[in-house]
């Protein structure tokens, strides 16, 4: 920068900054289909603040993709877990922690720092082992803060 | 960027603003869960269900608060953050059945369950579009993508109560079979339950048809999981644990017995999703057909009961199997000759010696017969008729014969006589034509150059069975040579 130039303006990238926050406190995306656990339901949406991790199940006799709430409910989706991530790319606190799980940062209780992570989260007695592989790690730990 | 910014905090902002009501009160947006029109009124509900008139019209709110409340019916704006479940939307006044919804497609009205309270909220079809794009879906019946088992039963309007608990359920676990059991027996849900499940579109009233469908099939999975028994009756003592079971909630009554009987024909015969004999229903036909031990892949079937004795004979001379199906062949009976005969044939195709009727519903049988035969996995590969006209000579013939239609006929006018009906004649004409017994066929000539015409055809009892004997063995001799 020469001599008599002014610094230029801050201002756009701390906007930036706040409006980033705001959608970590409002994110953009707030509920999800699922299938419904009556019925009599057509539609039922399960609200992703209540999310702690979704993972890819099949010992059901079907492959599908289950959210884990903090109320241990389980809900389901016949998407892919690739899909949903895909779908929650925007979402502050959703991310990619293995080839099985995405997880809610926001729900993270404890972990356990290994080779790998064990995640321990909000209402749930189990952690998920291995729940941050090593391909998932520095992001993991760059937005964990 | 500042822009951008303001409208997001905006947006933010909303649940935090507040709308005055006509009698002052003050009330917080975050606590509204829905607005709606009484009377003249503008009426904003908390999730306490208190009810606030307000000074404006619903489309000032409708703009006012863009994003926090969405309208989806011409009197409702909802909270869009407190949606929680879509359902189907049944009105109470009695309208056309859409086609389109009941595909899933472009009709869209349903229901919503709002986080705060217990009253629905409608949504019509002109706002439905708005919902869907808002809540990020492309159907408001059901979820997509959809697993292909779950689509099925769904365009089958079947219901798989529960089938995560049911697939993880342990027969042999009592306890848990009966926990399961009272909490998703169909036939245990009561009037207010099963309206639920089952209620007919545009009325208040249960879809006798589907509730039948969903009994049938429930009972079908229990007996397969093993959960419950066979039945050790026939059809009709499924039917009486259905109506002991619902008659005194007067769900189901005596006159719903047709309706049920064909709602299993339909799901055996014409959805093909399980069968009679999966339910353990008696074959009342069982002392009629038999499996031979020689040449089992040979069967001799007859129509008529006066023949029986004769098939069976025949049958058992040549080593040979027979089927006696007493009119048209009952399904279950099919069901089960065929599995006793696919334990003998080891996979091979049959020969099927048919004696039917010579008529048109002589025909319809011994094509049900081959069909249904078919059907469960057996190849008919070659199939003898064994009667023939030319069995019948001209003395014989008029004591044999019996009438299939009459009609009038003047020029090229036909006109049927009753009891006939114009299908039966042209039914009754094209198998005539392709017998081309000119016997068959007697006319009268009227004055005015009317004619009444009589198709006969020939009951199969009345053949000469020694000529029948002949011809079976004669074409059995014949396949044991292809073979």
């Amino acid at each position: 920068m020469k001599r008599g130039e002014n610094m230029p303006k801050r201002e756009p990238d701390t906007l930036q900054k706040i409006l980033e926050r705001l959608m970590h406190i409002d994110p953009p995306i707030k509920k999800f289909p699922v299938a419904p656990p009556d019925p009599d339901m057509g539609l039922y949406f399960v609200d992703l603040k209540d999310v702690c991790y979704i993972t890819t199940k099949a010992d059901q006799g079907r492959e599908e993709t289950m959210f884990m709430t903090s109320a241990k409910e389980a809900f389901y989706s016949n998407l892919g877990l690739s899909e949903i991530e895909k779908k929650l790319i925007e979402h502050p606190h959703f991310m990619r922690t293995s080839k099985y799980f995405l997880v809610n940062l926001t729900k993270i209780r404890a972990l356990k720092v290994s080779s790998a992570r064990d995640l321990w989260f909000d209402g749930l007695e189990k952690p998920i082992v291995n729940g941050v592989t090593s391909t998932y790690l520095a992001d993991f730990e760059k937005r964990f803060k | 960027m500042t822009e951008d910014l303001y409208k997001r905090v905006e947006k933010y902002y909303l649940p935090e603003r507040t709308i005055i009501s006509q009698d002052g009160e003050v009330v917080r947006v975050k606590d509204i869960v829905f607005l709606t029109i009484e009377g003249k009124d503008s009426v904003a509900v908390s999730c306490n269900n208190q009810k606030y008139k307000l000074v404006q019209p619903l489309s000032f709110y409708e703009k006012e608060f863009a994003g926090y409340f969405l309208r989806v019916h011409r009197s409702f704006l909802a909270a869009f953050d407190r949606i929680r479940v879509v359902y189907e939307r049944y009105p109470e006044e009695e309208e056309p059945e859409s086609v389109s919804r009941n595909k899933g497609g472009a009709a869209d009205e349903c229901e919503l369950a709002l986080r705060g309270t217990e009253t629905r909220i409608p949504v019509t079809n002109t706002y439905s579009g708005v919902l869907k794009k808002a809540l990020g879906v492309s159907t408001l019946h059901h979820l997509v993508p959809e697993h292909p088992d779950d689509k099925k039963l769904r365009k089958l309007g079947i219901i798989d109560f529960a089938w995560r608990e049911f697939f993880k359920l342990d027969p042999k676990d009592t306890a848990a079979v009966k926990a399961y059991a009272d909490a998703w027996r169909v036939l245990t849900f009561g009037k207010e339950r099963t309206l639920r499940y089952f209620r007919r579109l545009g009325e208040n009233q249960i879809d006798k048809r589907r509730l039948a469908k969903n009994i049938i099939w429930q009972t079908w999975r229990w007996i397969k999981k093993g959960i419950r028994k066979l039945f050790d009756g026939n059809i009709r003592s499924f039917w009486y644990e259905v109506k002991n079971a619902l008659g005194g909630d007067e769900i189901l009554d005596s006159d719903d017995v047709g309706m049920f009987y064909d709602t299993l024909r339909e799901m055996i015969e014409d959805e093909r999703l399980f069968r009679y004999k999966d339910f353990g229903f008696m074959d009342m036909n069982s002392p009629f057909h038999g499996v031979g031990k020689q040449r089992p892949e040979i069967i001799l079937a007859v129509e008529k009961a006066g023949l029986a004795n004769m098939a069976r004979s025949l049958a058992l001379e040549a080593g040979a199997s027979h089927i006696c199906t007493r009119g048209e062949p009952a399904v279950l009976t099919i069901e089960y000759f065929t599995d006793n005969l696919k334990a003998a044939i080891a996979g091979r195709e049959v020969t099927l010696f048919v004696m039917t009727d010579m008529n048109p519903a002589g025909v319809s049988i011994r094509n049900s017969l081959i069909s249904g035969i078919e059907a469960q996995g057996v190849k008919v590969a070659r199939v003898v008729v064994l009667l023939e006209t030319k069995d019948f000579s001209d003395d014989v013939l008029p004591g044999s014969k019996a009438k299939v239609v009459r009609y009038e006929q003047k020029g090229s006018v036909i006109t049927p006589v009753p009891p006939a009906k114009m299908g039966q004649v042209t039914k009754a004409l094209k198998w005539f034509e392709s017998i081309g017994d000119p016997r068959l066929k007697t006319e009268a000539e009227y004055p005015g150059g009317k004619r009444i015409v009589t198709i006969w055809g020939i009951d199969s009892d009345t053949a000469d069975r020694e000529i029948i004997r002949k011809r079976f063995l004669e074409g059995l001799a014949q396949s044991l040579c292809f073979s």
